[in-house]
């Protein structure tokens, strides 16, 4: 009998739950972390109970997680657009505008950065090369600022300070501001950045205002 | 495509259904795992139904009001030294949704398993 298999099947369930609830406010995640460990500590001990196999019960643990998965996932999506973190069909169109000018900052770049290299004006000597860094670090931006909203809705829902994600989005936002500066004919990169630090401070005080749930 | 407000799906059924059965036995309130094992006793399946399958369908339910949920006093878990159990039991709109939604069959298949054994 082996209480090694049952030890990590129960560690696998227990660390996909903690995945799959991350990002979450921290009550709905400490409830269903709770709930999964009182299942597990129920099914080891009816099944130890009913003389099943060590074995058996974490083989029929594991089962149990791996099929829930998607069912996992989909639940947490469904979280996100819960009461709590619900966003009005304005909010949304603004989160979308920015992630598709982020998105075509980074392809923008991109692409600038391979033609400066192919053109051979990039990279050349000293000078373009310091621009041709600065271009990258520019085109990062908006991925660094994605990453920042990722760590502000993980910091929120851990009950955790905002102040190092937000500062994340912040150079992440001023990154996208010096690409649009630096291509001195546009604002379109400053727009955004006002946009996102404008829009991610709104929404960081909405879901520190939301209503707790009842435990 | 979206279902129809109100209407029930196979384990919502099947959880409902479990509720009833656990009722005539004398359990009103019931936590996950009695739930699933109840399901799986009840439709002679071979596994418990999912951890995500199951607690995302609690979840559903009791904000659709069919199911209501407490958690149990944490000094009686610690008692046990086990985790808290989360207790659900079944409102008088879940019996309702059930009774419209299945309970021709249900009550059928639940009468004829019982005469047989």
């Amino acid at each position: 009998m082996s209480t090694l298999a049952l030890a990590l099947a129960g560690r696998f369930t227990r660390g996909w739950a903690q995945t799959y609830t991350a990002g979450l406010p921290t009550h709905i995640r400490a409830e269903r972390k709770e709930e999964i460990a009182s299942d597990l500590w129920e099914q080891a001990s009816e099944g130890g109970a009913e003389g099943e196999s060590a074995n058996a019960i974490a083989a029929h643990t594991f089962g149990r997680a791996v099929l829930g998965m998607p069912a996992d996932v989909a639940w947490h999506l469904g979280e996100l657009k819960g009461d709590e973190m619900q966003l009005s069909i304005s909010q949304k169109s603004i989160v979308g505008i920015f992630i598709l000018l982020g998105l075509a900052t980074i392809i923008f770049g991109v692409m600038l950065s391979i033609n400066g290299i192919d053109q051979g004006w990039l990279f050349h000597n000293p000078g373009e090369t310091f621009e041709g860094l600065l271009l990258i670090a520019f085109t990062a931006g908006p991925l660094v600022a994605f990453a920042g909203v990722y760590a502000v809705r993980r910091a929120v829902s851990e009950g955790r300070s905002t102040n190092r994600a937000r500062a994340i989005i912040v150079v992440g936002t001023l990154c996208i501001a010096g690409l649009g500066a630096w291509m001195y004919w546009t604002l379109v990169g400053p727009i955004i950045a006002v946009g996102i630090v404008a829009y991610w401070i709104n929404k960081i005080g909405q879901w520190r205002s939301g209503p707790p749930r009842a435990a | 495509m979206r279902r129809k407000k109100g209407t029930l799906i196979p384990v919502e059924i099947s959880i409902l259904a479990a509720f009833l059965d656990l009722k005539m036995r004398g359990f009103e309130d019931a936590h996950g795992f009695l739930i699933a094992k109840q399901i799986k006793d009840q439709e002679g399946a071979r596994m418990l139904t999912s951890h995500g399958t199951l607690y995302k369908a609690l979840g559903r339910m009791e904000k659709a009001g069919w199911l209501k949920s407490k958690w149990e006093d944490p000094v009686i878990a610690a008692e046990e030294s086990r985790p808290r159990r989360r207790f659900y039991r079944m409102t008088v709109e879940g019996q309702v949704a059930f009774d419209a939604a299945s309970a021709p069959q249900i009550t059928a298949r639940l009468t004829s398993k019982k005469a047989t054994s």
